[in-house]
């Protein structure tokens, strides 16, 4: 019908339409127009296409980006709006020149976007000149401020004081804070380097630690080493930041001193833990133990991964995991639990019952007989539960979508039963 | 074998559809105004979406009626759901081949009705086609004017060259 009006009329109405919020009626715009769709597509593209994006137009330039600039794996991009840069022969990075109060203005139009900070310490790419980090603290312009990401992750394998650049991006803004120890991937740790990393990531928890109020809600640590000295800065930084964490993963060798603090995070949802030595078996007399202490004071856990090898102790009759299962079934939220195992685990068919009864929010149940951390050893465990257990899973866990179990199976499966695992599957 | 409870639905040209209930409850708008209201025999109006836009929309939601719903908030910004981001199913894909008019229409009408899928797909084709483009090529794609100064378009890409061999 509009197309008969004269143009004036028609912008009339739109701007009458446009006016009155009750009206839902407006003239469609491309979803290219709508800022929050044009974010949506901004972040589907992959992160180099946003350097054209940004350059499409004045709408574009915003949202592209934030997107490239959401995320970064060096500091060195940043550092370069300061002024020129170069690479030493050892790889780090300096500025050629001082900073000028003008180089400020291009920093702050980046600096703020940044959320994620991902960083390689082997990697020359990332690695700064401390003098290079001391330039920024010291002539910082007070009314702008360092990147205060979300999320800091470091992966640690050739630890240099470079790496503590990182300290400087620690903010009351920090809500995931990820230190790997990642020599054992490369394998070739040179002599002394596994305490220098342990000593970085134990400056970057006490950093952590000293900040004024908690806001930590993800910790992940994984360290080989990890001495006296780690664990205590674990503590403290545990210590500050308990009210506010819900997910943990911490595989590092750590003593019953520092199981207790773990389990004193009243908001704790998600908790992956492999307390042994890499490539150690647990004692059962000292880790079954441990076991009722989670239960009691986590009892609002609901995804739990548990990596337990345990030593084969002649004097023991039933299977230490038996044990450890049973206890877990105090914890009544539990949607996710991940055991490994290194040692045969015989289920019942009553045990698969009171599991039922117990755990009745359980999506994803995994005995897994191998371990994830604490090393491969060297033997797989023949399956005990009989299969025939199966269909006693499927009735007692209403809501499971995964399951493994070890299962033994020495005649074909049914065609009914097959169907059955299919459709769980 | 009772029949399956339907609903209707009006759009914005007063065209009406009868689909199964649970069809329609792939957009999380209608769910909530079911849910609201109660059933009732009125058909419930969509006064944003043509007829040619919904019967393709429900096309969609008649295809994926048994699929599980999505998780509520898929963080954009993980690599791994970006990744997943960039694919569309083969039946997606086909479906989605529409003129970039249609394509928009679908779009929107996805972002209005909430059927986080379908925006999704629709998302992700303008992504793809964005893809490898150079700036005048994406301006000239979706008729964009460039309001740069060559100076200013020279500075952004200038700082932001490093993210070019990401």
């Amino acid at each position: 019908m509009s197309e008969s009006l004269p143009d004036h009329l028609v912008n009339e109405a739109r701007k009458v339409q446009s006016n009155d919020s009750s009206l839902t009626l407006s003239p469609a715009p491309s979803p290219l127009k709508i800022p929050e769709l044009l974010k949506k597509i901004l972040d589907m593209l992959p992160v180099k296409d946003n350097v054209s994006a940004a350059r499409v137009c004045q709408a574009w330039k915003e949202p592209a980006l934030d997107r490239l600039w959401y995320k970064i794996d060096s500091l060195v991009p940043l550092l370069c709006l300061l002024g020129p840069m170069t690479q030493g022969p050892d790889g780090v990075w300096t500025f050629k020149y001082d900073i000028k109060d003008a180089d400020w203005s291009r920093y702050a139009v980046y600096a703020p976007r940044i959320r994620e900070v991902c960083l390689h310490d082997f990697e020359h790419k990332t690695r700064i000149s401390t003098q290079c980090a001391k330039d920024i603290s010291t002539y910082l312009p007070s009314h702008l401020s360092l990147p205060r990401p979300a999320s800091i992750t470091l992966f640690t394998a050739a630890p240099a004081a470079e790496t503590l650049s990182v300290l400087l991006l620690i903010s009351q803004s920090l809500r995931r804070l990820v230190l790997f120890q990642v020599a054992l991937i490369f394998g070739n740790a040179a002599p002394g380097s596994l305490d220098l990393m342990e000593d970085t990531m134990e400056d970057v928890m006490k950093a952590a630690a000293k900040l004024d109020d908690p806001c930590l809600e993800e910790l992940q640590l994984l360290c080989i080493s990890g001495g006296t000295a780690f664990a205590e800065a674990f503590k403290a930084c545990l210590k500050k930041h308990a009210p506010r964490i819900t997910s943990l993963m911490v595989k590092f060798p750590f003593d019953a001193q520092v199981w207790a603090s773990v389990f004193s995070l009243p908001t704790l949802q998600t908790l992956v833990i492999a307390p042994l030595k890499f490539y150690e078996l647990g004692t059962p007399e000292e880790t079954i133990p441990r076991i009722p202490a989670l239960v009691e004071s986590q009892p609002q856990l609901k995804n739990l991964e548990l990596d337990l090898p345990l030593r084969e102790e002649p004097s023991q009759s039933n299977s230490p995991y038996s044990r450890i299962i049973r206890d877990l079934m105090g914890l009544r939220n539990l949607e996710t639990l991940i055991l490994y195992i290194s040692l045969p685990l015989s289920l019942t068919e009553s045990e698969v019952q009171e599991m039922g009864a117990s755990w009745p929010k359980m999506r994803i149940l995994q005995f897994e007989n191998k371990s994830n951390w604490t090393g491969i050893l060297g033997h797989r465990i023949a399956p005990q539960s009989d299969l025939s257990l199966l269909p006693s899973f499927l009735r007692g866990l209403p809501c499971l979508e995964e399951l493994r179990v070890p299962f033994m199976c020495d005649k074909p499966l049914g065609n009914a039963r097959r169907r059955k695992r299919a459709q769980k599957r | 074998m009772s029949a399956a409870p339907q609903v209707t639905l009006e759009s914005s040209d007063g065209e009406k559809f009868k689909v199964d209930k649970e069809v329609a409850e792939r957009s999380v708008l209608i769910k909530n105004m079911i849910e609201d209201v109660g059933e009732s025999d009125n058909p419930i109006p969509l006064p944003n979406v043509n007829a040619s836009v919904l019967k393709k929309v429900l096309e969609y939601c008649e295809h994926h009626r048994g699929d599980p719903l999505p998780a509520a908030d898929a963080d954009p910004s993980n690599d791994d759901n970006r990744k997943r981001a960039t694919e569309i199913s083969d039946w997606d894909q086909k479906f989605i081949q529409v003129d970039q008019e249609m394509l928009f229409e679908i779009i929107l009408a996805a972002n209005y009705m909430d059927i986080k899928p379908l925006l999704d797909v629709g998302c992700k084709t303008v992504a793809n086609m964005i893809k490898g483009k150079t700036p005048e090529e994406i301006r000239k794609l979706f008729n964009i004017v460039n309001d740069f100064t060559p100076e200013e378009e020279a500075q952004i890409k200038k700082e932001n060259e490093w993210a070019e061999d990401r």
